[in-house]
């Protein structure tokens, strides 16, 4: 396994934007603030997102990780800051929208719908209408029909080697392929941003290590991913930046191996007092 | 079967319209909405039709036409106010919506008759136009159930949040949904009213939302099909019952509901696609490892995330 590298604008072919700017962000958020009455969830993080980039964010439970990726999503409200995809502010966008613009989630706990088979449940990603008219190569009759839904669906299984067990029941499927399931249903849209919440949390060494591998994939293919993760060694291993988020606020910033070693990262997660803001 | 048809047409039309009715509220609950407005609109397409009927306004199809679009607009209107309730808050607010139209019913002088309501409607309608009235009813439903709107309304009834980050506009969705509900509320009222040739204030209130709601669940909420089931069942009950005499009958009429609510609470038609599935499964394959929690089909937010 190597470490993701930006990839060159000509190898974006399944992912990315429709008109990035190499070296400009994709995804950028600036002083975000999530208060939940008097508390403060999140207070003044910022984050950029280069194309093509996979970013790590770890942190100690209850740092404001989750609540990150909601805020980026739009899931969850925001009190104050910006949000920027593409170039667009979305910020005020509503979160079904901002799905259609391009910005695919994955969830901490299994979202499988346990009345359809696996299939079906990837279909329910590609059924809606992307917002970004340049990246989808059918016609408005094509989009939105049967077969559409059904070939993206399948495209994107085959993509995660999943396209054997398409008429399954996500009931009877063990939880690491139920969330490769989910990752590939993230993945029907052909996302240009992709964010991970703690995707690998429950699974076994060789289906960690399987995910792990497919995300530096996806990255080489140009997808943008941002990796919400417990497990700091993979984070490290697979990301070659980090943000450690602590009480809301961001605490470093950086390179993924000079990140571990900061003194005030140490101390947020071996429950020290010398936080620093970055 | 002419004889038996003669003798059973008045039933053949009541099941039809309680078909409609049974719609306008499984339409809704497909997405995990429990709305009774379809039974406020069906009493107002019965007065609608009625006043423009009786007062020579326009001829008996035009004026059933006008009551849907009155409900149609109505249902959007009122879809508005839903927008920012859920649950049992939504169900309260449609509910007080029947309740209030009751009490205009009663208090609307001449528009309405009164207490005693409106009488000498012309019969303008024939069991034909009854059943394909019902017909196109059940075909909208049925189309809206399939393909990649089947699968949002799924999505919604099971994972709100999750269907939001599928892209699906979660108000576009209640809103279509309540509209339809109106229409088939509005479709069954006015072709009631024309076929009985009277409407009274008490005909769409409390008693007729109850009934309504437990043909749906007799039958099964999921799909148009639980609906019909339910409306048939229900409209026929009575007489299959028959043999029991008065209050008899309504125990146990009551005794059905509580044990399909509790015991089979995916209706008749859950019940039944359940043991197809199950027999397919086994099958199939022996046995699988199931880690996926069924998510609780009443749970309209899962936000263990936010």
């Amino acid at each position: 396994m190597t470490p993701s590298s930006s990839a060159q604008t000509d190898e974006r072919v399944l992912y990315g934007s429709d008109h990035a700017v190499p070296g400009e962000p994709i995804l950028t958020a600036t002083d975000i603030k999530v208060h939940f009455g008097g508390v403060r969830a999140l207070d003044g993080v910022s984050l950029s997102l280069e194309p093509g980039e996979l970013l790590g964010i770890v942190g100690p439970n209850g740092s404001g990780k989750s609540t990150l990726l909601g805020a980026l999503s739009r899931l969850t409200r925001i009190t104050d800051g910006s949000l920027e995809l593409d170039g667009q502010r979305y910020d005020r966008i509503r979160p079904a929208a901002v799905a259609r613009m391009g910005l695919s989630r994955t969830f901490q706990t299994v979202r499988l719908l346990p009345r359809f088979s696996v299939l079906e449940n990837v279909m329910l990603g590609a059924d809606q209408p992307s917002l970004r008219g340049a990246r989808s190569t059918s016609t408005w009759r094509s989009r939105g029909s049967e077969k559409h839904a059904t070939d993206a669906a399948m495209e994107a299984l085959e993509r995660i080697h999943l396209a054997d067990i398409r008429q399954a029941n996500p009931a009877d499927l063990p939880y690491g392929v139920q969330r490769k399931v989910e990752i590939a249903r993230a993945l029907v849209r052909q996302p240009s941003v992709l964010l991970y919440d703690e995707p690998i949390a429950g699974m076994s060494r060789s289906e960690r290590d399987e995910i792990a591998d497919l995300m530096v994939e996806l990255a080489e293919q140009g997808l943008s991913q941002i990796l919400v993760e417990h497990d700091i060694g993979m984070v490290v291993r697979i990301c070659r930046r980090l943000i450690v988020l602590d009480l809301g606020k961001k605490i470093a910033d950086g390179p993924s191996t000079d990140v571990i070693t900061m003194p005030e990262v140490r101390d947020a997660y071996l429950g020290g007092t010398t936080h620093a803001s970055a | 079967m002419i004889d038996w048809y003669a003798s059973n047409t008045t039933l053949i039309q009541n099941c039809m319209i309680a078909i409609l009715l049974a719609l306008s509220v499984q339409v809704v609950m497909r997405i995990g909405v429990l709305s009774l407005a379809g039974i406020g609109f069906y009493g107002l397409s019965e007065y609608l039709t009625a006043n423009l009927v009786i007062r020579d306004v326009v001829p008996a199809e035009v004026a059933i036409l006008a009551s849907l679009v009155v409900c149609g607009i109505g249902a959007f209107v009122l879809s508005l106010f839903l927008g920012r309730v859920r649950g049992l808050y939504l169900a309260m607010v449609t509910l007080a919506f029947v309740l209030i139209l009751n009490v205009v019913a009663i208090n609307g002088g001449k528009w309405t008759g009164g207490a005693n309501g409106l009488f000498g409607v012309p019969f303008a309608v024939t069991t034909a136009h009854i059943v394909v009235v019902c017909l196109i009813g059940i075909l909208v439903v049925w189309a809206t159930e399939r393909g990649a709107i089947g699968r949002a309304c799924e999505a919604l009834r099971t994972d709100e949040l999750l269907a939001t980050s599928m892209g699906i506009e979660v108000r576009k969705y209640h809103r279509a949904n309540l509209v339809l509900s109106g229409l088939l509320g509005g479709a069954a009222g006015g072709l009631n009213v024309l076929n009985l040739g009277a409407v009274g204030p008490f005909d769409a209130g409390f008693g007729l939302a109850v009934t309504t709601l437990t043909m749906v669940i007799v039958g099964g909420r999921r799909s148009w099909l639980g609906a019909v089931i339910g409306a048939v069942l229900i409209t026929w009950l009575p007489t299959v019952l028959s043999f029991l005499e008065g209050e008899m009958r309504n125990i146990a009429s009551g005794a059905l509901v509580i044990v399909m609510a509790t015991l089979v609470p995916d209706g008749l038609l859950g019940l039944l696609t359940s043991q197809i599935r199950r027999l397919r499964a086994a099958v199939r394959r022996p046995s699988g490892r199931s880690t996926t929690k069924e998510v609780d089909d009443d749970t309209q937010l899962v936000s263990a995330d936010r």
